[in-house]
């Protein structure tokens, strides 16, 4: 007796039905619902001057970000170099797919005889009565700082379920950067001469100083721990567009081209100096802490 | 305004009689609501019943495979069993269960099982199908359709006992083990109502057993033996109505208004092909060997035969009582026609309140049920909807109620407008007045007769049949020429003119109205003038095409979230109705939460996780809310008036206290979650191919040690004052549903609710 029925008693529970109508991808509201709704915006129209805000993440649009960044730097040398460096950010959310960002980073590091050989960058001095040119090769140290200014901007993933400042991006910084030699203790010789006397004064780090413009661009992602504590991971890499020296720091031309070299000591440090921060030579894995608010 | 108040009065009185347990007015019946202490069976979580139920396995000598068998069971009937219970569409402490009750405890007391008096429990699904079923938990449950057409206590004491007899016997264990062995599950389906359905469909041997051990309840019950042939052909009936009568068109016809022969005749052709289309579904039904099922016929014969073998003593058709029973069928039609009202059968629910008024008088509740069945026929037939999901499928309606369904899907939209406007114009005689719900729908049906129909409702009062215009024609020829008649405004002129143009039978529809003046004042009333929209307005619903922002929003009650977790592989998965019942409790936290972060107060309507703390009072706010929703559902459009928005408001209010004074309640939220976590199946020859290509083998194992993973999700907002959607938003992403992903998602669901979406 029940069995006979009982489909008809089932059928009959329409939240069941119309939930996997929805599942099921089933066109979600009927034509006259549809139809019905684009007729309320006539309301709508009037009442939504302003443009629609960003829930954010639980209704928070900023970010602070205290963020580890691992600089792999001279990719494009025999070996390269790994430094762990901070960074500050500061986001806003402008909508659900779009932030802004601004950020402050240091970087100190030190340049020892691999990079000199490395970047393979002398001092070229002719020689008196017009022999072959003599090269100057730095032995030593030299400590040198970065510090950079960014603006960028993220686009959070929406087809992911990101919702600025949560979830998965795609980031686009623009970067201006000043860098400078801190100090050194090189020594200056003939990189032709067997005797070791044929050498140039030591010099201070007096000039040997510059600016950048970089750009950078990468993918990253913001998880959550705590409403209000997340964690964010992100990868990114670029491409130097300026920079104060005057010269071309793309990497593959440089080393065929005549004006490789400096002119003096000075010269030779800014240009190794520059060419270190070359943002193309550099992939960036950051891990960082934000606060929400 | 003295009938208003006294109609509210009443309805108020009512609500206080229901759960009082005191009488009901007929009059004024605005349907069943759960009364007493909460049951068991809704205070506990369905892992908590769960959870106590394995405890009892651990007690019994199992093998290891019986008790995996057992468990599974156990597990697929108790999260089915407390989805239909949290249905909101199941009564228990009102007088029908109550009366179920009654009969049940009966028939164990006379069997001494008393054991058995706290193990079942008795409720009554606000269903209109013909149906009982036990469930293994011991959930007894009858349809209203079922009570409804019983003719006496014997027959529903056959109907439990049997029911009973499942239970006892452990059938849908039985069932379950069968099946596991026949390896007949094959992919474990998602969808409910399959489950149950694999749960509760018995063989044809359990069939036979419960029968005969049903019959054998019924022997030293005392209750009369022969009624139980007559359930097999209420059952064999189920597709029927009730009770039958002849309702065709011709019922309608009056003075002048006939209907024309042609049209007649078309109908009766498809009542004839119809019918045999019957023949056919009774003789399969006869037919053991159509079905899984023993056929009724065979098991009717069975009976008989046990009928005969029982010595002959006196039998009572009655135990508990027959003025309870007839008060308590009386309830169970008028539950009834709420039930087909909601499903949106509207020629059904025609039919039915002309058997009502003829079983039980006149009625305003018959009036409002009629007018509410001939607006909804007209107004999804205007809209060229599929009629077939509006009470008047032809095929699966069958029985005498056929006849009206084939007349008025044959009537044209003007005919059906006329055919309506006369219809409403009796009921409004009998039981309008400005301001009743009867009022509210004639309105709205006098809307789409003019918009849609495209009939003037002075035409119907300025009417002449052919021959009276004949007449009138030539008096006028031998008369002076008034003035007046060369004015094409004039009212002669224009009722000729009309009638000329229109002068079609249903025109005839009012024609020798005796209360013309009433009938003239009720015309004004219902008089429609049509608003055109603005060229600006125009413009910018061609702009954009977004949900408007809902900033007067300061409560939202919603239905707990629908949530499907499933996991497994991407050939075979499940759903995992543990995590289930653990994200829909923790999604119901995170919807308030977010409500208290956007200054909405979200009010979650009970559900399975228990989590608010139920009561009776909240289990009939969620039913009412629940009934209007099916209701909007079923109809499918959010222009309709609907039936229950009478007595949704009352859904809407909240819990006592927690409601802020003054705080409007019209926004009805429906959400739901699927989060799919799929491994990938582990295939040989591609492991092999990327070994052989082994610069590729790190992204192999990085693609086959991945999972895929799924999250869709949609919410839907209502405004229950009108039944418009203000929201409406679905999405769908690959994600893993993490717990701030999901605090993510949720808070953004009602932020786009509040804001709006683009």
């Amino acid at each position: 007796m029940v069995s006979i029925n009982m489909k008809h008693v089932l059928v009959s529970l329409l939240m069941t039905i119309a939930l996997s109508e929805v599942f099921g991808s089933i066109e979600l509201v009927s034509d006259q619902d549809t139809v019905a709704v684009v007729m309320g915006n006539q309301i709508a129209v009037k009442q939504d001057k302003n443009p629609l805000n960003n829930p954010g993440y639980l209704g928070l649009r900023k970010a602070f970000s205290i963020i580890a960044v691992t600089n792999g730097a001279g990719l494009f040398r025999e070996k390269a170099k790994y430094q762990t460096n901070y960074a500050f950010v500061f986001e806003v959310a402008r909508k659900s797919s779009l932030a802004y960002q601004f950020g402050y980073k240091s970087i100190s590091r030190t340049l020892d005889n691999y990079d000199w050989n490395d970047y393979d960058t002398y001092v070229e001095r002719p020689t008196i009565g017009g022999g072959n040119l003599k090269y100057f090769k730095p032995f030593g140290e030299m400590d040198i700082n970065y510090q950079e200014f960014t603006v960028g901007v993220k686009n959070y993933l929406l087809d992911l379920g990101s919702t600025a400042p949560y979830g998965g991006y795609l980031v686009a910084n623009l970067h201006y950067g000043l860098a400078k030699a801190v100090s050194n203790n090189l020594s200056w010789s003939n990189v032709n001469s067997s005797s070791g006397v044929d050498t140039l004064s030591r010099v201070g780090v007096a000039g040997v100083s510059g600016s950048l413009v970089s750009m950078s661009y990468g993918f990253g992602s913001r998880n959550m721990l705590t409403d209000q504590l997340g964690l964010v991971f992100e990868m990114t890499s670029g491409l130097t567009l300026l920079n104060s020296a005057g010269f071309s720091v793309n990497t593959l031309d440089e080393y065929s081209s005549g004006a490789y070299h400096g002119v003096d000591q000075a010269d030779v440090m800014r240009r190794v100096m520059i060419r270190e921060f070359h943002k193309s030579q550099w992939i960036q894995l950051k891990v960082g802490l934000s606060y929400l608010f | 305004m003295i009938l208003l108040f006294s109609c509210i009065a009443s309805l108020a009185a009512q609500a206080q009689n229901l759960s009082g347990g005191s009488e009901i007015d007929f009059a004024h019946y605005s349907g069943l609501l759960c009364g007493g202490e909460l049951p068991l069976d809704f205070k506990q979580t369905s892992v908590q019943k769960l959870e106590k139920q394995l405890l009892t396995l651990d007690a019994k000598d199992l093998s290891r495979k019986e008790r995996n068998l057992e468990s599974e069971h156990l597990l697929r009937s108790v999260f089915a069993v407390d989805e239909i219970l949290m249905s909101g569409r199941v009564l228990y402490g009102d007088p029908l269960s109550d009366f179920v009750e009654a009969v049940g405890l009966k028939l164990l007391a006379a069997n001494d099982r008393e054991d058995l008096m706290s193990s079942l429990r008795f409720y009554v699904l606000k269903s209109n199908e013909v149906n009982a079923y036990a469930t293994s938990n011991g959930v007894v449950m009858v349809t209203v359709g079922l009570l409804s057409r019983i003719e006496n206590e014997s027959q529903l004491a056959f109907i439990l006992a049997h029911e009973i007899q499942h239970y006892i016997q452990k059938h849908s264990l039985q069932q379950f083990k069968n099946r596991v062995k026949k390896k007949k599950f094959g992919q474990a389906s998602v969808d409910q109502d399959e489950k149950l359905k694999e749960l509760y469909q018995f063989s044809k041997e359990h069939e036979n057993e419960a029968d005969m051990k049903g019959f054998e309840m019924m022997v030293k019950s005392g209750y009369d033996l022969v009624e139980g042939v007559f359930v097999f052909d209420m059952l064999k009936y189920g597709d029927y109505p009730f009770l039958e009568t002849q309702l065709n068109l011709d019922s309608f016809e009056h003075g002048d208004f006939r209907f024309p022969k042609t049209l007649k005749d078309a109908v009766e052709k498809q009542v004839a092909a119809a019918e045999i289309e019957d023949e056919k579904h009774l003789v399969a039904l006869g037919d053991e060997d159509y079905s899984t099922h023993p056929s009724l016929d065979r098991r009717v014969v069975r009976l008989r035969d046990m009928i005969s073998g029982e010595p002959k003593k006196d039998r009572v058709f009655y135990l508990v009582g027959e003025a309870k029973f007839k008060e308590m069928q009386k309830i169970a039609r008028h539950e009834l026609l709420l039930v087909y009202v909601q499903r949106a059968d509207f020629v059904q629910l025609i039919y039915l309140t002309h058997i009502m008024r003829r079983l039980y008088g006149e009625s305003v509740y018959f009036d409002q049920m009629e007018a509410m069945g001939l607006y909804g026929f007209l107004f999804h037939k205007t809209k060229d909807h599929d009629l077939n999901r509006y009470g008047s499928n032809v095929a699966s309606c069958r029985g005498d109620w056929r006849a009206l369904i084939c007349g008025l899907r044959e009537l044209d939209v003007k005919s059906l407008s006329a055919f309506t406007s006369m219809r409403l114009w009796e009921i409004w005689q009998r039981s309008g007045s400005e301001g009743t719900f009867i009022d509210r729908v004639s309105l709205s049906a006098f809307e789409i007769v003019q918009r849609e129909g495209g009939l003037r409702l002075q035409d119907f009062i300025d009417y002449l049949p052919a021959a009276e215009a004949a007449k009138l024609d030539s008096a006028q020829a031998g008369a002076e020429v008034d003035p007046k008649l060369k004015n094409p405004r004039s009212r002669v002129a224009r009722s000729r003119a009309a009638n000329v143009v229109s002068g079609e039978y249903y025109m005839s529809a009012f024609y020798q109205t005796p209360n013309r003046a009433a009938l003239q004042l009720f015309f004004d009333r219902m008089k429609y003038t049509a608003i055109e929209p603005s060229k600006e307005t125009k413009k910018s619903v061609k702009k954009t095409k977004r949900f408007p922002a809902v900033k007067d929003m300061k409560r939202l009650v919603m239905f707990e979230p629908r949530v499907e977790c499933v996991t497994g592989n991407n050939e075979s998965s499940s759903r995992n109705l543990f995590e289930e019942q653990s994200k829909k409790k923790e999604l119901v936290q995170l919807l308030m939460k977010s409500g208290r972060s956007l200054s909405v107060n979200v009010d979650v309507l009970p559900g399975s996780t228990g989590s608010l703390g139920l009561s009776t009072e909240r289990i009939n706010q969620y039913m009412l809310v629940n009934d209007w929703m099916m209701e909007r559902l079923n109809n499918d459009t959010q222009s309709m008036l609907l039936y229950s928005s009478q007595t949704v408001g009352k859904g809407m209010q909240g819990k006592g206290a927690s409601v802020d004074a003054g705080t409007e309640s019209k926004y009805l939220a429906w959400s739901g979650y699927e989060m799919s976590h799929l491994r990938r199946k582990f295939e040989f020859k591609t492991m092999a191919l990327c070994l052989v290509l082994y610069p590729t083998f790190p992204y192999y194992l990085f693609y086959q040690l991945g999972s895929e993973k799924d999250w869709d999700e949609f919410m839907l907002v209502y405004d229950v004052s009108n039944g418009r959607l203000v929201h409406v938003s679905e999405s769908n992403f690959s994600h893993k549903s993490r717990k701030d992903f999901v605090k993510s998602r949720v808070y953004n669901n009602l932020y786009e609710v509040i804001n709006g979406i683009n």
